[in-house]
């Protein structure tokens, strides 16, 4: 049809449609032979045409969309209805668009070259005049037969396109005028039909450009489903919409690599953009995704709702769980990063429902899943990296159903306490003792090169005042952790439990309640701690203190929480929180990506306002159960460890130079491809930026800028352990990940333990003011 | 309090020259004065608050049933007779500010505009236009220059888009960010019990 290119290119029409000289008359005069003209031939050869005949078809009629074209915006710019083009009433009441498609059908093998002209008229026509035509019905029968004929064809991607590009103009047009929909669709008794959506359908899961302008227009018609009852039924009973969408999710997994074979970065740990683009199947599996979250989201419930049954029960019982339990490592590593990739991209709450029953409430072989996955964080290195970083995404979520099941549950009882301190579980560390103590957990041996020293309670936290990173800047963490307290409190408002340590439900709650209100704060304002139920209707509305009715649980009040007879037996934390403090405990032995993730986990646990956790967490003071495990005394026993060694190094102080230098040039490398990233569009949404970097690069060593742009200096130091002969990307690589000695290793865990610290302890710091802020209120 | 109290509309500020002075303005959304900006200045007594209510003057010509048509003084002694300390606030002032203007019906009972609560009885139409006209009138004196040199006096100044669409832009990118990150929960309320609510709110299931 290459033929037909020539003729489609629309060289004539730009200099026409821009010249302000064309007089109207001669416009319409040369329309009208035009139509004559094609008339002719129409009349000659009604059946069967021959080449020729159809090209000289096909020039008349780009000739005349040229001049239409023309009409209608001159009638435009002289504010005029589009109405009123001679043209356009000419084409109307010739009734030409349906003896075009008459003609059409009858054309034989040329049949679609001419419905290549249609499709642009109408397509032209519509974006002109918008809804105004739909009323005509010389405009609108023909439209609605040229599409009724277009079902169950296979086309040229050029006609594709031209179809797309129509039914995406309509679309638009129906979500602005929705009462048109009538037009397009059609309800008879067994048979319902809207013909935009079957004819988008077949598109829905291409990858090209007509694949993403096919999904537009569905989402669009998603959102017509909202505001009109019809269009929803219609998708939601009548089209096998939900079905198509969860099954291709299937289909789109399956061809997905069992196995990635190519991980080489030792801590590559979830997929990144470039993961996605390069590797076989995900992109197409990722904006199918993608795709059923932006129709969750804007569609009508009817519709959501089976979107997440048949996610649910279409794609994650029978594929993605059976995926999970697969029994070697490596297809375990594979799952499971699938999976994360799955609960970063599925946002919208209903979907994500979907995603957390299947997490926790489906059973395989008496385990829940989340449980499963917990236990796998105990595995070799790959497994347990990808293991964290789901959990840290699931932590990320602020979902209090999950956290419930993570941590909350086995809190809340307060069986991990000692009796004594069950009674009172003070959200408030006025003097931030706690603070001082972890800072007091550095260790001792990174003091050395510095003329810094701990003296009592005084800390020097300007370390390295001479190098250009956040790194060390204790000011900086202090920031971080505001904000992340802020975002996550923020985000706990939806919650229903404040986790405060008390028993928010016991049916003692009536009886504790009466004499609490003695121990409530009650300021002269506060004299209306009267039933407001009762007293409604004494009061005059501008009496009554809209502050009566707002449910606040009072943090400060003790309560008493009588399980006496459940002692220490039943301590535990829960295991999910033990599994991590195990693995922390062999931070010595961990690899150094693993223990940044385990510390970034628990960081990010530490960022929970509420009472329960932060104070297992960060309280010091709060004395827990004996076999419930303790992050003060973790962390101390590791300071011991690492002291130890390092008081056997000679060189100790070089040793923690190099480790400094490495996070440093890690963390300056990580920013520098953050910004290659940046200026180099087609990427995601970089993270946020954190003080201590921890997310890696990408799975495969190519494609990493040049080592200058890495490095904002020349990284002298790590030189020294590079063998001097290999190739140009060994180097590369051995320079972002090099290949520690055991003295290395350990200088490593003491400076990252030193940055921890001050982490935790500006966590610590940041949850008393935000604490006293909301007291303030 | 009055922040916690959130009454819709109603701005106040204490003047610079003495905290027994408060200025405030109502800007009404609804009803028969609709669109109205009044300014007002409430006075408290130098022994405030053990003393009798707070006077309230409204600084335009007012016509309301509770509004006094001579001294435009607002009439609180029905609402407040007595005012105890513990149990009158000034939040309730402003309360009930914005509560004569959205209940007129009920605020007859407090009447020293007779001719307006009349009006307002038998010719719901004229009272209306009248209503129409004071809120009109407020609008009119919107820019008016400020009667005292006081700094807090409120300030209204025209809207130019040079220098307000900045900010307005900022406010709702702001309110956008906002709602950004939320958290989940489908906690059934009242329990520790997970997923126990339905995936989506039933109210969006009516469309």
């Amino acid at each position: 049809m290459e033929w037909l290119n020539s003729i489609l290119q629309p060289k004539n029409q730009r200099a026409l449609v821009n010249s302000e000289e064309c007089d109207p008359q001669a416009c319409y005069d040369s329309f009208k032979e035009h139509w004559h003209q094609t008339l002719k031939i129409f009349n000659r050869v009604q059946n069967l045409p021959s080449h020729d005949d159809v090209l000289g078809v096909v020039n008349h009629l780009e000739q005349m969309m040229t001049l239409l074209l023309y009409d209608i915006k001159r009638q435009d710019r002289h504010s005029m209805s589009v109405a009123s083009s001679k043209c356009l009433e000419y084409l109307l009441t010739e009734n030409i668009l349906d003896r075009i498609f008459d003609w059409s059908m009858r054309a034989g093998r040329y049949n679609n070259a001419v419905r290549c002209e249609q499709l642009k008229m109408y397509e032209m026509l519509i974006r002109q005049s918008r809804h105004m035509l739909l009323i005509h019905e010389p405009f609108l029968r023909p439209m609605i037969k040229l599409l009724c004929s277009c079902e169950g064809e296979v086309f040229s991607t050029e006609i594709e396109k031209l179809l797309v590009d129509l039914l995406n103009q309509l679309s638009a047009l129906l979500m602005q005028n929705i009462e048109f929909i009538e037009l397009f669709f059609r309800e008879e008794k067994n048979f319902v039909r809207f013909i935009i959506f079957s004819l988008l359908i077949p598109f829905v899961h291409r990858e090209d450009s007509i694949g993403m302008r096919a999904r537009d227009a569905l989402l669009l018609c998603m959102s017509l489903s909202k505001k009109n009852k019809k269009v929803a039924i219609y998708i939601a009973e009548h089209s096998n919409f939900s079905v198509l969408v969860a099954s291709g999710l299937s289909a789109l997994y399956s061809v997905l690599p069992n196995v990635l074979h190519d991980i080489i970065v030792p801590d590559w740990h979830r997929f990144t953009p470039d993961d996605v683009n390069e590797i076989k199947g995900l992109l197409t599996f990722v904006t199918s995704l993608e795709f059923s979250n932006a129709i969750a989201q804007v569609a009508h419930p009817m519709i959501r709702r089976e979107l997440q049954e048949f996610l649910y029960r279409g794609f994650l019982i029978p594929v993605l769980g059976p995926a999970l339990l697969q029994t070697t490592v490596q297809e375990q590593v594979a799952a499971t990063a699938y999976l994360e990739l799955i609960l970063r991209t599925v946002t919208q709450p209903g979907l994500l429902h979907s995603m957390l029953q299947f997490l926790l409430k489906v059973d395989y072989d008496g385990e829940r899943l989340l449980n499963i996955l917990i236990q796998r964080i105990n595995s070799e290195r790959q497994l347990c990296l990808v293991s964290l970083a789901v959990f840290e995404s699931m932590v990320d979520l602020d979902c209090e159903d999950l956290m419930l099941e993570l941590v909350f549950k086995y809190l809340q009882p307060c069986l991990h306490l000692m009796l004594s301190h069950r009674k009172i579980l003070l959200p408030l560390d006025p003097h931030c003792q706690s603070f001082e103590r972890l800072l007091t957990l550095s260790p001792k041996c990174c003091q050395l090169d510095d003329d810094t020293i701990i003296e009592g309670n005084n800390v020097q936290w300007n370390h390295f005042k001479h190098k250009q990173s956040l790194y060390g800047k204790y000011y900086a963490y202090l920031c971080d952790a505001r904000s992340k307290i802020g975002r996550c409190q923020m985000a706990c408002m939806t919650w229903n439990n404040s986790y405060s340590g008390e028993d928010d439900h016991s049916h003692n709650s009536e009886e504790n309640s009466s004499s609490l209100i003695s121990l409530e704060r009650s300021s002269g304002y506060e004299s209306f701690n009267l039933n407001s139920e009762d007293l409604k209707d004494d009061f005059e509305f501008w009496q009554i203190s809209s502050n009566n009715n707002k449910h606040k649980k009072s943090n400060i009040s003790p309560t008493i929480i009588d399980d006496v007879e459940q002692l220490s037996s039943s301590a535990s934390a829960g295991p999910f929180l033990v599994i991590l403090m195990e693995k922390l405990r062999n931070f010595l032995s961990n690899s150094f990506y693993i223990n940044l993730h385990i510390t970034g986990l628990i960081s990010r646990l530490a960022a929970y306002p509420q009472p329960l956790l932060r104070a297992y967490l960060l309280d010091h003071s709060l004395v827990l159960q004996p076999n419930v495990p303790s992050l003060f005394e973790i962390i101390g026993v590791l300071q011991q460890k690492i002291d130890d060694y390092m008081s056997r190094q000679s060189d100790c102080i070089n040793l923690i130079k190099y480790a400094r230098d490495c996070l440093v040039d890690r963390e300056i490398m990580l920013v520098n491809l953050r910004r290659y990233r940046a200026e180099n569009p087609n990427m995601r949404k970089p993270d946020s930026n954190e003080p201590f970097q921890r997310n890696g690069p990408k799975r495969r060593s190519l494609n990493i800028p040049p080592i200058s742009s890495l490095f904002s200096r020349r990284p002298s130091q790590i030189e020294s352990s590079v063998p001097m002969v290999s190739s140009p990307e060994e180097l590369q690589f051995n320079l972002i990940y090099p290949k520690f000695n055991e003295g290395q290793h350990v200088a490593l865990c003491a400076v990252l333990l030193e940055e921890w610290v001050k982490e935790l302890a500006a966590l610590a710091q940041e949850h008393t003011v935000a604490q006293l802020a909301t007291l303030l209120k | 309090m009055i922040q916690t109290e959130n009454i819709h509309g109603v701005y106040v500020i204490p003047s610079n020259e003495s905290s027994l002075i408060w200025f405030g303005v109502i800007f009404v959304r609804n009803g028969p004065y609709e669109d109205g900006i009044f300014r007002f200045t409430i006075v408290l007594d130098e022994n405030f608050p053990d003393c009798e209510h707070p006077k309230v003057v409204f600084q335009s010509e007012m016509f309301h049933p509770v509004i006094d048509p001579v001294g435009n003084e607002l009439n609180l002694l029905n609402a407040f007779p007595k005012w105890n300390k513990s149990e009158q606030h000034l939040w309730q002032v402003l309360k009930f500010i914005q509560w004569i203007f959205y209940n007129v019906d009920a605020s007859v009972a407090h009447v020293v505009n007779t001719e307006a609560a009349e009006m307002y009885k038998s010719n719901k139409n004229a009272f209306k236009a009248k209503a129409q006209e004071i809120v009109n009138l407020s609008k009119d004196h919107l820019y008016d220059e400020p009667p005292t040199e006081d700094k807090h006096y409120i300030i209204f100044e025209p809207y130019v888009p040079e220098v307000h669409d900045k900010i307005r832009m900022s406010m709702i990118t702001f309110q956008e960010e906002q709602t950004s990150k939320i958290g989940h929960s489908w906690v059934l309320p009242g329990t520790y019990k997970s997923l126990a609510r339905p995936p989506t709110p039933q109210s969006e299931s009516e469309s």
